[in-house]
């Protein structure tokens, strides 16, 4: 009897697609009135020797029959899961989640400084309204030197104030706030008097660079250079130093990197050289580091400052600088 | 500068390196080769190379300074050509310096019997290589002076000449003509040469008409003089007026060094042209130059550039430079410096002159540093806005920058801080005069431009410094904004964006009030000051419609103060017991504020409050309504945590 039952319910239970068809069997077999809990009942009405024959066969068959009924249950919740998850999934692939985007200048500097700071450099920042002391004086350019001539700078309507022309100027603040040893590096905006054109814009973004400890020197600066250059621009990056003159350091230098679109040979890119200038670096001239008080008989030091924006243009492909401060800069949405 | 590679030849004869050689030597050491053309000189093949001459190097402004620098690397002999010999005094002609703070050295001579006329075809072309115009033999021959030493003379006709010459600052305002004919406006102040009637030169940068020199001139007089740069380069800016004379008497050029090439300049007058010597020449050199020595250690190259350098290169690459050396001990030697190197004054200047010489290639570069661990000095104010770029995006938002350079009126449009414009002197950029108070300038100008662009719809960020004045003086802090548009109302929307991130930021019991004064862009009845603890920190506001934008909305947050308002509660605790969580109603009328009565409970209950939220609000009648709070708290027993919820909340 009890066999039956159950030789009836497997099948029932198999058939079952829904819910509602999940409860209908539950009904018709394990519900108060249903069919197994019916049998139980009728128990009662056997004798106590058929009681212990038929009780423990009756009781399996209906924890096997709830256990398949829990079973099922899951299995139809697990089916009616995957289905919202598959609609869900074609929602958002035709209507993606609107993504975010890093200005490319914020994106280089962070790439930048990911390297530095895995090779233990601290991040520093600071004012962008200076004092001439520290925007000239400090870094070795008395308000009279002639290095003066490269750079025309925006003064503010308040004595001796400027806006900084170099982040040089967060390098004589380090120098003069700092205890050596440090090394730091400061991603900051620029300011110049220049006119605005297509090449030329009077904001523009720095890198610079400061490292000051008990030993150190130009093959430390190369090292350090060589390496920034091939994260930036892969394993076969061809750089070269040579000498230049910075009023802030002592040897001066150049670093070029070999022309990306002709290699070498000399292409409009380059200006027909092969080469393309890189930024301004060297050691930090003794009278820099004797202006902050740091003692040179102990710590020597050297410093490098890169322009980003041209490097950011030729990442992406920028033909106007003015696109980097707003207007022409604009995210491509994520496509379905 | 420009140089014939022949040039170089004739002063460094055994000179083996080919043209393009000797510009990436130049190059390697300094003095970058920027163009290299084939050209024909005295007709046969040259090269002219051109190079960048560095700013502390004026010596190198001449043929005869790159010559030198060439020999030096090379290690081989330089012949210079021999000036004429002459006998000197300080009486020898009439003048007078009255600018005895800007003038270091005058050398002039009187000349006569010139024989004046077209200059030969070799010097016209060389000329040519430099920009400059054949004028006649005269003028021709001082310019290649200039071009060959580096030093500027001038050549005044002495018969034009009135009365006595002087140098003096220009007293009076007055106008000049110079040599090519343009009039300038002199305002006083300026150094020029006159004599009893005329100016007769802008000193240093260019002669005037009066006694200048023409194709009929037969007597002269020819003057060389260093000045101090500093006035040169000051009348040159402020009169615009460069010249090749100017570049070069606006850079420190050595007094002494012009005696050999004025000796040149007569050899070459008095050769070129038939003109005798008329007497000494005058000579005023009221501070002689001091010679240089420094005291050097030659193991300081090789610290520097972190290479081995042997005593023997180092002392062969000084000697090349000109210098002398005396050794007082192995590690002590006493270094002359050679006159016109007016760049070399420490150890430092010598031991580049060596690395630079030595080549900077053959310093290794493909060896990192060793590791050297120093304290991190990242400011938090870094890191806070590195965090917010992060959430930003996260939730949509794209990252613009923009110039903080901006005109008067766009600040007036979104500042809603209380302090006042500051305005730059000097812009070249007159459209921008004002240093932005609020990076909402930024996204507003990036809301016009996307709209006619039809980049549609709008959800973006800027962190930047804002600037201005208050009674403290000048003040620049780090600001985010943010700028949403919407199809719909959505204020409520970036209200959260807002109260989340300063969640994020560890910013807690923030309110909103409505906003005294709202700056011009904004919906003033819609503009709310962000504020705790009494203090307003930010702004959130509907702007009013503009572009294609009916639904704007803005914030913007004063970075110093979050950073300064971020609460410290953010630390590991060790729980060694199970949290009791304990629910309590609050009845309080519909537009009372719970911030500060939430902010005042958690500081009662101290740190046994774990956590503390509204987790219902229902509405009663009368405008009321009724907030159930849960209180978690730690490390209390049932009965404990029971009392203590019950005096926070007056349950009894």
């Amino acid at each position: 009897m009890t066999k039956n039952y159950l030789d009836q319910f497997m099948p029932d239970l198999a058939a079952a697609r829904t819910d509602s068809e999940l409860a209908e069997v539950w009904q018709k077999y394990l519900s108060k009135t249903g069919l197994l809990k019916l049998a139980v009942k009728e128990l009662t009405a056997l004798s106590v020797e058929e009681k212990r024959e038929q009780g423990p066969i009756l009781q399996a068959a209906l924890k096997e029959a709830e256990e398949a009924l829990r079973a099922k249950r899951e299995e139809l919740a697990a089916v009616a899961m995957q289905a919202i998850l598959k609609k869900k999934a074609e929602q958002l692939s035709c209507q993606p989640i609107k993504l975010g985007h890093l200005h490319p200048i914020t994106a280089t500097i962070r790439q930048m400084n990911q390297l530095f700071v895995s090779m233990g450099y601290s991040i520093m920042e600071e004012r962008e309204i200076e004092t001439d002391e520290f925007c000239f004086q400090r870094l070795n350019v008395p308000s009279d030197h002639p290095a003066r001539d490269m750079q025309d700078t925006i003064y503010i309507e308040e004595p001796n104030l400027l806006l900084r022309t170099q982040t040089s100027s967060i390098e004589a603040r380090t120098l003069a706030n700092f205890q050596p040893p440090f090394k730091v590096v400061a991603p900051g905006r620029v300011y110049r008097n220049e006119k605005v054109n297509k090449s030329n814009h009077f904001i523009f973004h720095h890198y610079q660079g400061v490292v000051v400890l008990e030993k150190t020197s130009l093959k430390d600066l190369f090292g350090t250079f060589t390496c920034l250059f091939k994260e930036m621009y892969g394993p076969d990056v061809v750089v070269r130093y040579r000498n230049k003159y910075y009023p802030e350091v002592e040897p001066g230098v150049g670093p070029d990197m070999q022309c990306f679109s002709c290699h070498g040979d000399g292409c409009p890119l380059c200006k027909g050289v092969g080469w393309i200038e890189m930024g301004g670096a060297g050691m930090i001239h003794p009278k820099v580091l004797a202006m902050a008080g740091i003692d040179t008989d102990k710590f020597s030091g050297f410093a490098f400052g890169l322009g980003l924006d041209r490097w950011v243009m030729a990442k992406y492909k920028i033909g106007d600088i003015r696109t980097l401060l707003g207007g022409n800069l604009a995210y491509k949405p994520q496509k379905s | 500068m420009k140089i014939l590679y022949s040039q170089i030849k004739e002063l460094v004869p055994s000179l083996s390196a080919a043209a393009q050689e000797v510009g990436e030597a130049l190059t390697m050491t300094g003095f970058m080769m920027d163009n290299f053309q084939q050209v024909v000189f005295k007709g046969e093949a040259d090269q002219l190379l051109s190079l960048e001459v560095r700013q502390n190097r004026a010596d190198c402004l001449s043929v005869i300074g790159v010559a030198r620098e060439v020999a030096a690397y090379y290690h081989l002999p330089l012949e210079l050509p021999a000036g004429r010999s002459f006998l000197s005094s300080a009486a020898a002609l009439p003048v007078s310096v009255r600018a005895v703070e800007h003038v270091k050295r005058i050398l002039a001579v009187r000349l006569e019997g010139a024989a004046n006329g077209a200059s030969p075809e070799w010097l016209v072309s060389f000329l040519a290589f430099y920009d400059i115009n054949s004028i006649n033999l005269l003028v021709d021959l001082s310019n290649y002076i200039m071009l060959y030493t580096g030093f500027t003379s001038h050549l005044l006709d002495s018969d034009l000449v009135e009365g006595a010459l002087a140098w003096e600052v220009n007293p009076i305002e007055r106008n000049i003509q110079t040599l090519d004919g343009s009039e300038l406006a002199l305002t006083g102040g300026e150094l020029v040469i006159v004599d009893d009637a005329n100016v007769l030169a802008l000193a240093g940068i260019v002669g005037c008409r009066s006694a200048a020199i023409s194709p009929a001139t037969k007597n002269l007089i020819a003057e060389m003089a260093v000045y101090d740069r500093f006035i040169i380069k000051q009348n040159s800016r402020a009169l615009s007026v460069v010249t090749e004379a100017s570049n070069r008497l606006s850079k420190d050029m050595s007094p002494a060094a012009a005696e050999y090439a004025f000796s040149l300049l007569i050899k070459l007058l008095t050769q070129e042209t038939g003109a005798k010597i008329v007497g000494e020449v005058f000579d005023y050199y009221p501070d002689p130059q001091s010679e240089v020595v420094i005291d050097f250690n030659p193991e300081l190259p090789g610290k520097i550039a972190g290479i081995d350098l042997s005593s023997e290169r180092v002392r062969e690459i000084l000697e090349n430079l000109r210098c002398e050396v005396e050794m007082i001990d192995p590690l002590s030697w006493r270094v002359s410096v050679p006159e016109d190197r007016l760049d070399l004054e420490l150890a430092e200047d010598l031991a580049e002159e060596v690395i630079r010489l030595n080549r900077f290639d053959r310093i290794p570069s493909d060896q990192l540093p060793a590791l050297t661990v120093t304290a991190d000095i990242t400011p938090a104010s870094w890191l806070l806005k590195e965090k917010i770029r992060d959430v930003m995006v996260a939730w949509g938002y794209d990252e613009i920058l923009s110039q903080p350079l901006v005109s008067a009126e766009l600040n007036q449009q979104t500042n809603w801080i209380d302090w006042q414009m500051i305005l730059t002197q000097n812009s070249v950029n007159e459209e921008f005069p004002a240093l932005r108070q609020s990076v909402g300038t930024g996204l507003l100008n990036e809301l016009a431009e996307y709209n006619k662009k039809q980049v549609w719809p709008i959800r973006i960020f800027e962190i930047g410094k804002v600037f201005g004045r208050d009674l403290s003086g000048v003040k620049e802090l780090y600001s985010l904004g943010a700028l949403w548009t919407s199809d719909q109302p959505a204020l409520p929307a970036m209200q959260a964006d807002v109260l989340r991130l300063l969640s994020f930021l560890g910013v807690t019991g923030v309110v909103l009030e409505p906003l005294a004064q709202a700056p011009l862009a904004a919906n003033p009845f819609c503009s709310f000051a962000i504020m705790l603890q009494g203090v307003a920190f930010g702004i959130l506001a509907q702007l009013k419609p503009r572009e294609r934008a009916d639904h704007l909305y803005y914030f913007e947050l004063d970075l110093d103060k979050v950073l300064e308002l971020q609460s410290a509660t953010h630390s590991a605790r060790e729980l060694t017991g199970k949290l009791v969580v304990l629910d309590a109603n609050w009845e309080r009328p519909a537009d009372q504020s719970l911030a500060q009565e939430l902010i005042d409970l958690s500081v009662q209950a101290g740190e046994s409050l774990w956590d503390l939220s509204i987790v219902d609000v229902y509405p009663l009648a009368d405008n009321i309504v009724r907030y159930t709070l849960r209180a978690v708290y730690a490390e209390l027993s049932d009965q404990e945590a029971k009392q203590l919820h019950a005096r926070l909340f007056s349950l009894n």
